[in-house]
């Protein structure tokens, strides 16, 4: 079977195989060059870990549901059981969590770190590529520090997985990459394994601030006839090469036909309701789907479209103010989408809020409650892992709480939806990568080791 | 508006039925009962306590307290009362829209006007930001300069977020000064730490000279100072210690030098940023410098706050150093409660927490009768629906001037227009 054949049968398990290989295959089927042609393959590997069971939890599994007084069984990287009735296995590292919450590892959809890492320095601004407003060939991952120390920051408040986006400079920014929050030197290392990429793409005021007097576009109208032009070259590069006849390859638009061919998920940052609803025109007109919008301050005006579109809103509980398509915040957009049966998830964009998106999604209850919408623990603890897990393509391996699936985990001193709570341990694919009371578990990266902060203790 | 009936319960359960308070009743008495009390003033905190409010004014605060006649009631159980959150640095007022330059009035490229910017003339009470963050238990704020072409930001301006009167929100002009030697800020020294300090050191004994020879510079016989008119008129109120000189700086060398100005200026000092100020805490406390801080910022913004720590605020404290609390996002200064709930999960403890966003601000800037609950002054308080520090704790009643406000905003009306269950099109939906 030709790599594009089983790619299309199997969208997302095996999206890391998109690249080069995609288009080599598509014409000469030579299997051995298909897989040497494997671009920037994932290195990842899980820790070893022996057996973890977590006992007299409650647990919020993810998907909607909690259960109380539960026990967690994680073996060989993945969720062995879990219920009221689980028993330890030997040799298990048992953990008494009476008293304590139990969650999916938290997950965001929207992040630059690496790419726009701690300490900033113009020397790791790493984000933008802002030369010209169509930078569809550029991958988020290339620009990624690991030693960013927000990475660790972040762990320690319970993020599992995040996707690294490019910033909003441009129409395309280019290429996210999805990775696994575990220490390394490599982002290769931390590259989630078979995790489909996505395409960073924005509308509004940014694309216009940064091109309007470097040849444009200027205007909105200007953003979209930029969008339309490029999936025109895209759905004609893609034509070439499914009649048999590839054109030399380009990066822009071999990224732009993963899209038109449903392997690369479409990230679109859009403040504005009207934007939002152009965009779902413009991906009907190409024949694509927009997977998640991103910071859609005015979602909760649009939540049907939403809904009936599939899109999921990546969004804040209360940024706001700060340009004008940024204007019209609401404190209940995250309820009021979910409410209205739309994906909803809370996103950071920042390393200080991913490391409390679970109070994010607290603000994000709190408020809903109080117009009456009933969002409990068990609901709003979707918005920042099944949902964003939906939202990245990485659902069927983790983001809930299900036997079988990644063992991503965060044990939590109490509810995370209290600002007194704190992540307690962190587990990713089974293995212990942070706690809280033991400092010998806690992870700093190159650049930390020997800086103030870490010598002084 | 309609007056609502005398003694009458309300159950405050959406702020949308709040809209039935009128905005301005002096003539009222309004009692919120058997609630837990944060007075952070000589009472303490109380249990089950009801406060009273005559003509705006607390007139009793107390455990076994006769409900007057004809009161207006507010039921508090489960709820609790804390002074109004002061905003220790915020741009409230004068700034709508970030990037908007049209809509920002916090800073001047004018060159001319380092330290002897004065915001205060420019302040909007109208402003959407005001209302977004009134609602949710802000009634005060310095409103504070950004940086122009000078360390020098200007003076700052001590806010109410309430009912404006004459389109004025202004509580007192001037009340600090506030300065940069940090970051951004430093490119109009020439980029170096060691020229901001000398820039600031010179301004100020620039200031003395023509405080001293003010009939000399007047004809133009004195030397040329290293301001302008006003920005040497403007550093007085410093050097005469009536206003704070709030210097934003990071690096714990840098906050060691900034101390000196205590000994060599006799200034005020009040460090602002201080990611780095846990390391020199002692020295801080000793030199009863006050800082404002935000407990969330514990990664590097630059190679100046390498040691950024999540119980900066704890440490301080411990040593007996003032802190104030603020993130200087002033879209959401109502996040003050979340900055401060997120100190106390790291160490601070909660007294200590609450005067961070209330009473030492009113102290440091000098703002009498603001930050705590006490007889006989202005009611600026709030009501909670639960701990006030907790993230899931919304106001019920914010109170500002002795005024129950209109617990909407432009945001809120937003909300309600999109949630009505009204066919229409959306334009002809008006909530109120």
């Amino acid at each position: 079977m030709l790599l594009s054949q089983i790619i299309r049968n199997r969208p997302f398990v095996l999206a890391s195989l998109l690249t080069a290989s995609l288009f080599i295959s598509a014409c000469g089927g030579d299997k051995e060059a298909e897989e040497t042609a494997i671009a920037f393959p994932s290195t990842y590997k899980p820790l070893e870990s022996a057996p973890i069971f977590i006992e007299n939890a409650t647990i919020l599994l993810g998907n909607g549901d909690m259960l109380n007084g539960a026990n967690i069984l994680l073996k060989d990287g993945k969720i062995e059981a879990l219920g009221k009735r689980v028993k330890s296995v030997k040799d298990a590292i048992e953990i008494d969590a009476t008293g304590k919450y139990v969650t999916p590892g938290i997950i965001d959809t929207h992040s630059h770190l690496g790419v726009y890492p701690s300490p900033g320095t113009r020397s790791h601004s790493d984000g933008n590529e802002a030369v010209s407003p169509q930078t569809a060939d550029v991958w988020a991952e290339h620009s990624i520090w690991p030693q960013d120390p927000g990475f660790v920051a972040a762990m320690a408040g319970g993020v599992t997985s995040m996707q690294i986006l490019p910033g909003s400079a441009n129409l395309f920014g280019g290429r996210s990459v999805t990775l696994k929050n575990v220490p390394a030197h490599t982002y290769q290392a931390m590259k989630f394994p078979d995790a489909p990429y996505g395409l960073k793409m924005a509308c509004g005021e940014n694309p216009k601030r940064v091109y309007g007097e470097k040849g444009g576009p200027q205007t909105r109208m200007g953003n979209v006839a930029g969008y339309r032009k490029a999936w025109i070259d895209a759905a004609d590069y893609l034509k070439q090469i499914e009649a048999g006849t590839p054109p030399k390859r380009d990066l822009k638009l071999e990224t732009l036909a993963g899209v038109l061919k449903g392997e690369i998920l479409i990230h679109n940052h859009c403040y504005r309701a009207d934007e939002m609803v152009t965009m779902m025109d413009l991906a009907k007109e190409f024949n694509y789907k927009v997977t998640s919008f991103h910071h859609a301050i005015e979602s909760y005006k649009i939540t049907e479209q939403l809904k009936e579109n599939d899109v999921c809103s990546s969004m804040w509980a209360d940024w706001w103010g700060f340009k004008m398509e940024a204007f019209d915040m609401v404190r209940e957009n995250i309820p009021m989408v979910d409410a209205a049966g739309a994906c909803a998830i809370v996103h950071s964009d920042s390393g200080i809020g991913i490391q409390r998106l679970h109070q994010e999604a607290a603000k994000a209850m709190a408020s809903g409650n109080r117009i009456g919408l009933d969002i409990d623990e068990a609901k709003a603890i979707t918005w920042i892992t099944q949902n964003p897990a939906k939202a990245l393509g990485i659902l069927d391996q983790t983001g809930t709480l299900e036997e079988g699936k990644m063992a991503d985990v965060v044990l939590w001193t109490g509810t995370p939806f209290s600002v007194y709570s704190h992540a307690e341990k962190v587990f990713v694919d089974g293995a212990l990568v942070y706690d809280r009371n033991d400092s010998s578990k806690q992870p700093i990266t190159d650049f930390s080791l020997g800086i103030l902060n870490h010598s002084a203790e | 508006m309609k007056k609502l009936a005398n003694n009458r319960t309300l159950k405050i359960a959406l702020a949308s039925s709040l809209l039935l308070f009128s905005a301005s009743h002096f003539a009222e008495t309004i009692v919120i009962k058997d609630a837990t009390i944060y007075t952070q003033g000589e009472q303490g905190v109380l249990q089950n306590a009801t406060i009273i409010i005559e003509d705006g004014e607390v007139t009793s605060i107390g455990q076994d307290i006769t409900v007057p006649r004809g009161a207006t009631v507010i039921e508090g159980t489960g709820k609790s009362i804390t002074p109004g959150m002061i905003d220790p640095y915020s741009y409230l007022g004068l700034e709508e829209v970030s990037l908007e330059a049209s809509t920002v009035d916090k800073r001047t490229e004018n060159k001319n006007h380092g330290a002897g910017f004065d915001v205060s003339s420019a302040l909007n009470p109208y402003s959407t930001v005001i209302t977004t963050n009134r609602i949710e238990g802000i009634t005060h704020a310095i409103s504070a300069p950004g940086n122009g072409h000078s360390i020098f930001a200007g003076q700052g301006a001590a806010i109410h977020l309430g009912n404006p009167v004459d389109a004025d929100t202004l509580v007192q002009a001037r009340v600090a000064m506030f300065a940069s030697i940090s970051g951004w800020a430093l490119s109009h020294a020439g980029g170096s730490k060691a020229s901001a300090m000398l820039e600031l050191r010179e301004a100020l004994r620039d200031a003395k000279t023509y405080a001293d020879n003010m009939d000399a510079y007047e004809t133009g016989a004195l030397r040329d100072l290293s301001g302008s008119r006003l920005d040497m008129q403007a550093l007085q109120a410093v050097l005469d210690g009536d206003i704070p000189l709030v210097v934003n700086v990071n690096r714990a060398s840098q906050i060691n030098q900034a101390l000196k100005l205590v000994d060599d200026f006799d200034v005020r000092l009040v460090i602002a940023g201080a990611a780095e100020a846990w390391m020199l805490a002692d020295k801080i406390a000793q030199k009863d410098v006050a800082v404002i801080l935000d407990p969330l910022a514990n990664l590097p913004g630059s190679f100046d706050s390498l040691g950024a720590r999540l119980d900066n605020a704890t440490l301080l404290h411990n040593a007996g150093v003032k802190i104030l609390i603020g993130d200087g996002d002033s879209h959401n200064s109502r996040n003050q409660k979340q900055l401060a709930g997120n100190a106390v999960a790291n160490g601070l403890p909660r007294s200590a927490a609450m005067d961070a966003i209330s009473k030492n601000v009113a102290e440091v800037y000098g703002l009498e009768g603001l930050g705590e609950i006490s007889v006989g002054e202005k009611a600026n308080l709030v009501l909670w629906d639960g701990d006030p520090l907790e993230i899931t704790s919304f106001a019920d009643q914010v109170i500002i001037n002795g005024e129950m406000i209109v617990m909407s905003s432009r945001s809120t009306l937003l909300r309600d227009r999109y949630l009505s269950k009204e066919t229409k099109p959306r334009a002809y939906v008006k909530p109120k």
